[in-house]
């Protein structure tokens, strides 16, 4: 039996975020549409670049250029 | 006549005269709801199905925290809560958008022509699956497109069902939703919704003033929200024309 391939795959490209009326907005990767308050965006942002560092096999402290903080 | 939009421009033709008077026949009631009355409620026993005449209406979900989800919008010609004949309670409230007319089909009426006219009951039938191909759209709809392709996706639609029963004439068409039911619909913000339509706008591809929206451009809206006509099961010219062909 032949595998489909999955649909939902880790995306590879980035998602873009904006301002609107004070509130930050994501539109992708795919089909992520999100609207936040700044702070959440902020705790997001920290969350996913901490979670990046660890996939990436260095420490979730490290800075955005991988080097440790 | 009531019926006149009830499969109107679909695949397999508009009804034949002597099914369509059956169906006239059946209706016991019309009713006039004022916007914002809620028809039919979750969970309550039914014993009509209601045709939307005139105006428009809602399915909507409340979920557990309060807020309302719109999980269906219903134009001239839907048989909005068909599926209550089998059911006989819903799983969702029927609230009209707009002032309202609705044709009131008695269970006992449906099931004559159940047990009559094997036909015209495909024909009903083929209207509650075109509310579920509908459904399935608005999940891909969702768990696929962006912010902006879901908006362009959703205008796309309601301009084809209105172009079926001629409430669009391919390029303007009322659709009086606030940007919070855009916004129910789309899974999105106010805020994210104000900021799609101003871009939307801005490719020049539509406008949304006071409850109208005017496509200036819909083969680039519809590319732009992945819209294939295809899942309305529209005759093949009102498809061509929803599509941006024509």
């Amino acid at each position: 039996m032949t595998q489909r391939p999955a649909i939902f795959r880790p995306c590879e490209a980035p998602g873009v975020a904006s301002v609107e009326d004070g509130i930050v907005l994501l539109d992708g990767p795919d089909g992520i549409a999100v609207s936040m308050t700044p702070q959440a965006a902020r705790d997001t942002a920290e969350s996913l670049r901490q979670a990046a560092e660890l996939a990436l096999g260095g420490s979730p402290n490290a800075a955005s250029d991988g080097t440790p903080r | 006549m009531i019926t006149t939009n009830v499969l109107r421009n679909r695949d397999g033709g508009d009804l034949p005269a002597d099914e369509r008077e059956i169906l006239e026949g059946a209706i016991a009631d019309v009713k006039l709801h004022p916007a914002g009355h809620v028809a039919v409620r979750q969970g309550e026993p039914v014993s009509v199905s209601m045709l939307l005449v005139h105006g428009f209406m809602t399915r909507h979900v409340d979920a557990a925290d309060g807020r309302r989800h719109l999980v269906a919008v219903h134009v001239p010609g839907d048989f909005v809560d068909l599926h209550a004949y089998a059911l006989k309670r819903l799983d969702h409230d029927v609230a009209a958008l707009t002032d309202v007319t609705v044709a009131v089909f008695p269970h006992a009426a449906l099931e004559r022509i159940q047990l009559q006219h094997g036909h015209l009951t495909r024909r009903l039938w083929f209207l509650t699956l075109l509310d579920a191909a509908i459904h399935r759209q608005w999940i891909y709809r969702l768990s696929s497109l962006n912010a902006s392709a879901r908006v362009a996706h959703f205008f796309c639609e309601m301009n084809a069902r209105l172009l079926a029963v001629e409430l669009s004439d391919g390029k303007k068409f009322a659709l009086p939703m606030t940007q919070v039911d855009i916004g129910e619909v789309c899974s999105l913000t106010n805020v994210h919704v104000n900021r799609v339509l101003r871009q939307l706008r801005e490719l020049e591809l539509c406008t949304v003033r006071a409850a109208q929206v005017e496509i200036h451009d819909l083969s680039r809206l519809a590319a732009l929200g992945n819209f294939e006509p295809h899942y309305l099961y529209l005759n093949r010219s009102t498809a061509t024309r929803a599509a941006g062909q024509a």
